[in-house]
């Protein structure tokens, strides 16, 4: 798996980005795909479990991060929000939890490989484009990250009503 | 209670796949005492992990104990790579159980694993920044801080 860092950052760039096309409130939710985009690393806590409890239960948690289970626990845990916010929560947690995964199929697949089709398939799968413990893709996700924290930081210096008006993006 | 009755469905969705797997996966990917429990299974069977080396001994072979998880299989490598003890390594190979080890075909030595980790650990910093800056609990429920 990449590093944690480069998850978040892509999910924050993703909700960046969908508030520049216009996508409304795209920004109240970046800390909800933040935490969708390191929930597929539920599964890191099992192996903790093994390790140091001797408890093996990998194989039972294997399906956490998969697409199906990752989406699965994006609903359940979506499901401890305010009803009213339910809907945007779960959307914007999946966004996180398809950004994990999307980058753990470029990882190169004798680490592994992601079970896409689980539970019709055991089958693992990978672009086998880069080594899990490589900063490629943190360097890859912090140009546009970069690019867009400065659009940011130049809209912040705007004079405060208009800076007020583009709030709500 | 509508909502009560879809956490119920959601746990029990994601239960029912988790035992469904403990249950399946089991049959495809066997633990390493598993494997030494059988050694004639896993005869000439391709082996697939990733762990720490341990006990390494170079010359003009590579020889070190795999440890995965706590679990330690011996691994054997043709080859003379700059491998140290306590290096986190992906290995792929083919089991020779009958004489209790792995041959390795393939190997990835992480560069620095610690760099990883310390990204990962800026990386929660920031998950719970963005996330609590946002939300708050209130009546076993996250709530919008500024609603």
């Amino acid at each position: 798996m990449p590093d944690w860092l480069t998850y978040v950052l892509s999910a924050w760039v993703a909700c960046e980005l969908a508030a520049l096309v216009g996508l409304r409130g795209a920004r109240r939710y970046v800390g909800v795909a933040a935490v969708g985009s390191v929930l597929p690393d539920l599964v890191k806590a099992f192996f903790l479990l093994k390790t140091y409890g001797h408890v093996d239960l990998v194989a039972f948690s294997v399906p956490l991060a998969t697409p199906l289970g990752a989406i699965l626990v994006a609903g359940f845990a979506s499901s401890f929000f305010d009803s009213s916010e339910l809907r945007s929560v779960f959307a914007y947690m999946v966004i996180g939890v398809v950004i994990h995964i999307a980058w753990d199929f470029t990882l190169h697949p004798y680490g592994g490989g992601q079970l896409m089709l689980f539970p019709l398939s055991f089958e693992q799968s990978s672009l086998g484009w880069i080594w899990s413990d490589s900063v490629l893709p943190l360097a890859i996700i912090g140009i546009p990250a970069a690019m867009l924290l400065s659009i940011r930081l130049a809209h912040g210096r705007l004079p405060g009503p208009r800076r007020h008006g583009h709030r709500g993006l | 209670m509508n909502r009560a009755w879809g956490k119920l469905i959601l746990l029990a969705s994601i239960l029912g796949l988790c035992l469904y797997s403990q249950h399946e996966y089991g049959k495809r990917h066997s633990s390493i005492p598993e494997i030494e429990e059988e050694p004639d299974r896993f005869e000439n069977v391709s082996f697939r992990s990733e762990g720490r080396a341990r006990n390494v001994t170079v010359g003009q072979t590579t020889s070190f104990a795999l440890v995965v998880m706590g679990d330690s299989i011996d691994a054997f490598y043709d080859r003379t790579v700059r491998l140290k003890d306590g290096d986190r390594v992906i290995v792929y190979g083919i089991l020779h159980m009958k004489k209790g080890y792995l041959q390795v075909t393939q190997m990835h030595i992480y560069k620095d694993i610690r760099r990883l980790y310390v990204l990962s650990a800026v990386g929660l910093v920031v998950v719970l920044y963005l996330f609590l800056r946002d939300w708050r609990v209130d009546r076993l429920e996250w709530r919008r801080r500024h609603a």
